[in-house]
């Protein structure tokens, strides 16, 4: 795939972007000045963090573990929570699992939402990571001098980004892409489907499969949707092709992962190749 | 029957990931699906040909003796 590339400094401030936007989302957007952005993309993750811990009880920390050196722990691994961070490291310290009171988990009502609500939280974290980087990449496109509109044809990688994460192949057709667009959806969507129908619709469950799990939210929006509307679908026997169904949706989730990646190089080389003619 | 379905499990998974790959790799649909064509088959090959080599090895030298 031959991209041109931005240049150094762009880069720098790229990188800084996508770090804040990791270490709180929002933050980055903050520091580029686009305040409005910063406080929606922070209140969608923290609300849904918090919600998620609440509602689940903490035990999304059953499912991590610290990483630290001579007693001091410096971080709670808790995937894919990490996308957003400082409040994910908050929420692990602050909300002690129930599991350790004594009580069952079991018995929580909400609980698989609350894990759907935190794990979302982490993706749309990194994916505001994107969006913040995408936007530093148009802003820099329209602050140069006689410079023509954006309007025609062109979209922000960021926005093509979180685009494929609210249904695999729109951020191509956003771009113009529709053949990719047709060819990568239909077969993310496809392998997704056919995955939960090998498992019987019971294999998108974190506390049975945690770590297939995590592959799994990738799928973004359609996946969360289904893994709600599938909360209560559970194993009467193993499957005979359980561990295929449990491979394919997770692997859909990380090919919407490339998908997204390919969305934003493809969206940022229009807009260097606008740039240069 | 089993077996064939996992043949086919496995042609489907490999066509997923060269359609990524080949959409990750070229922009022009011609490119495109020439790639999705040959990394299905090459993926595919691949993965029958080291299932064909274990089978070998744990019927011959690493047999339990």
């Amino acid at each position: 795939m031959s991209v041109t590339a931005p240049s150094e400094s762009s880069r720098d401030r790229v990188v800084g972007a996508v770090g804040f936007s990791i270490l709180v989302p929002g933050l980055g957007h903050w520091m580029m000045g686009r305040k409005r952005e910063a406080l929606i993309w922070a209140a969608v993750c923290q609300l849904l963090m918090v919600g998620g811990f609440a509602l689940a009880g903490g035990t999304q920390s059953d499912f991590g573990f610290p990483i630290g050196f001579g007693g001091i722990q410096f971080v709670f691994v808790m995937l894919p929570e990490l996308g957003n961070f400082l409040v994910s490291q908050l929420c692990a310290a602050f909300f002690e699992s129930v599991d350790i009171g004594g009580r069952y988990p079991e018995n929580l009502p909400f609980r698989d939402l609350g894990y759907l609500m935190s794990g979302a939280s982490g993706v749309l974290g990194a994916f505001c990571a994107a969006h913040a980087a995408g936007s530093l990449v148009i802003d820099r496109a329209r602050s140069r001098p006689g410079d023509a509109p954006l309007a025609e044809g062109a979209v922000s990688p960021g926005c093509a980004a979180v685009a494929t994460l609210l249904l695999p192949g729109l951020g191509h057709w956003m771009s113009g892409r529709k053949f990719k667009a047709f060819l990568l959806g239909g077969t993310i969507l496809g392998m997704f489907l056919l995955g939960m129908a090998l498992g019987e619709f019971a294999d998108f469950h974190r506390s049975r499969h945690p770590y297939y799990w995590v592959g799994q939210m990738f799928v973004g929006v359609p996946g969360w949707l289904v893994a709600l509307l599938t909360q209560g679908a559970k194993f009467d026997a193993v499957r005979v092709f359980q561990d295929v169904g449990l491979l394919f949706t997770t692997s859909a989730g990380f090919f919407n992962i490339i998908a997204a990646l390919d969305a934003y190089a493809r969206a940022e080389e229009d807009l260097h190749r606008r740039e240069t003619n | 029957m089993q077996a064939l379905l996992m043949v086919l499990f496995l042609v489907i998974f490999a066509a997923g990931l060269a359609v990524v790959l080949s959409c990750y790799r070229d922009d022009d649909p011609k490119f495109v699906m020439q790639g999705v064509r040959r990394r299905t088959l090459v993926f595919t090959v691949a993965v029958i040909g080291f299932a064909a080599l274990a089978f070998l090895t744990s019927a011959t030298v690493l047999y339990p003796s």
